[in-house]
């Protein structure tokens, strides 16, 4: 902590060099985890360079953080994925994961199964997402999580609870759905049987 | 309705087909990386300009005076703020002048012909960066650059020629290595440059590339060092240099006599593998510089 603390007031003086070490730190995990939550890599890429422009920003303006930097950083990203999910019309399709795979079956399931995850994550409150992307995808602790979103840990464990029935439902909604107008699919099989 | 427990694991069941993302664009990656660290590098500048203007703004006359002559001082021996802030200036920036102004002048303070060989290689490299944050950012190369670039290089060669055999020799090797790090750069820089800056850096790079085969090839011979540099200076390729003309394709700064005579001969030999600065496909690069 102390070398964040360090890191963080050198970034405050806009520093390049620590702007640097920020930047190389963080950005691959941010990445990681607006690709698994977008499904699109280029959309990943958006979100990071986003985030980091909008911390340099607040650094200019004097508003940067002052502790938790990857809370922070992490916030901010999330803030442009749920942006991103209200600007997205229809489902993000993941041709590129589609098109790469030596297993085409394997692959069409996986993706099936993905992008029913996203849906039912997007319907999903923000911090509810965040609550589960945090937890489940990153595996950070509800410490952790509640720094970046900025809430007590009481209120964490609620958002987590609230956040674990609605997707229950609507998982199940879906495999509903599904069941009925399936056609034999195996992933959707597979899923729904989960 | 399944317990907490119970969801919890069945939903981390779920949530692993999330976590099987597409790998990262390298190329990509980096792009990203050099912009963001160009926007960190004009905001870091920005805000010491600004430090700087407040200060002097809250000052008096008298302070004021002190500072002149601080700054005054600075210049001259190239420790001052302004100095300082003018050496991540671009072409196209307000403080680039006194950046060039500093160099020359710590150029001419280098003690020994080695010292300003050392100098004048770093600060083609400069020259090279400065490209490369150009088009990072999207802005043209000023046809300036690659021509400051070509002085730096023949003036460090110029100087090779005056030194000692032995010392030559030694400067030589110093400056084959700068010139193949620089060609690497320019190799990196052209893979991810836009199509209308790809004409000027790949004359560029066909610059570094005839400069490093002479030097190579002085090197393999051994004693023709000075008479190789001295008789392509005499025939036009002297520290006179002519501003660039404007031809069908774009800039053409002037090329050293022993260039390759069209654009697909490569100056590299074939089949020395240690020499090739980059040669063939320029994708090959490890994706680290901008």
């Amino acid at each position: 902590m102390p070398e964040e603390q360090d890191l963080l007031q050198r970034a405050s003086r806009l520093e390049t060099k620590a702007l640097t070490e920020i930047y190389d730190t963080y950005s691959p995990g941010m990445y990681r985890y607006a690709a698994r939550l977008l499904g699109d890599s280029n959309l990943a890429e958006d979100c990071v360079a986003e985030a980091f422009a909008r911390f340099l920003d607040a650094l200019q303006k004097r508003k940067g953080p002052r502790d938790h930097l990857q809370a922070y950083l992490y916030r901010i990203a999330h803030n442009w994925v749920v942006d991103s999910y209200r600007k997205q019309k229809g489902d993000v399709e993941l041709d590129e994961m589609l098109a790469s795979g030596d297993h085409p079956e394997e692959d069409a399931a996986k993706h099936i199964r993905q992008t029913q995850l996203r849906k039912a994550i997007k319907k999903l409150t923000p911090d509810q997402q965040q609550v589960i992307a945090l937890k489940y995808l990153e595996g950070w602790n509800n410490e952790e999580i509640a720094h970046a979103l900025n809430k007590p840990i009481g209120a964490v464990k609620s958002i987590h609870h609230r956040a674990l029935k609605s997707l229950q439902r609507f998982l199940e909604e879906r495999v509903d759905h599904e069941e009925s107008k399936r056609v034999g699919n195996p992933a959707e099989k597979e899923f729904g049987s989960a | 309705m399944k317990n907490q427990n119970e969801l919890e694991t069945l939903l981390k069941k779920n949530l692993e087909a999330l976590k099987d993302i597409p790998a990262r664009d390298p190329r990509i990656a980096t792009q990203r990386r050099a912009q963001f660290l160009s926007r960190a590098v004009s905001a870091s500048e920005v805000h010491r300009h600004k430090k700087w203007m407040f200060t002097f703004r809250k000052e008096n006359f008298a302070m004021n005076l002190i500072i002149s002559t601080l700054v005054i001082a600075g210049l001259l021996f190239g420790g001052g703020a302004t100095v300082r802030a003018a050496q991540d200036d671009l072409p196209n920036e307000p403080l680039y002048a006194v950046k060039m102004w500093s160099e020359e002048t710590r150029l001419q303070f280098q003690n020994n012909p080695q010292d300003k060989v050392d100098y004048l290689m770093t600060m083609a490299q400069t020259r090279i960066v400065e490209m490369a944050q150009l088009v990072a950012d999207g802005e043209p190369i000023p046809e300036e650059t690659p021509i400051l670039l070509q002085q730096h290089i023949q003036q460090a060669l110029q100087l090779c020629t005056n030194t000692e055999d032995a010392t030559c020799d030694q400067t030589m090797l110093q400056i084959r290595d700068r010139l193949r790090e620089q060609d690497h750069l320019m190799q990196q820089l052209l893979i991810d440059a836009p199509e209308d800056a790809q004409p000027t850096l790949l004359r560029t790079r066909e610059m570094l590339r005839t400069h490093l085969q002479q030097v190579e090839d002085g090197l393999l011979l051994g004693d023709m060092n000075q008479n190789m540099i001295q008789n392509q200076n005499m025939n036009g390729q002297s520290d006179e240099f002519t501003l660039p003309t404007q031809t069908e394709t774009g800039t053409q700064f002037n090329q050293p006599t022993e260039a390759p005579s069209g654009p697909n001969e490569s100056p590299g030999r074939p089949g020395n593998s240690g020499s090739d600065p980059g040669g063939g496909n320029p994708n090959q690069g490890n994706g680290n510089q901008p």
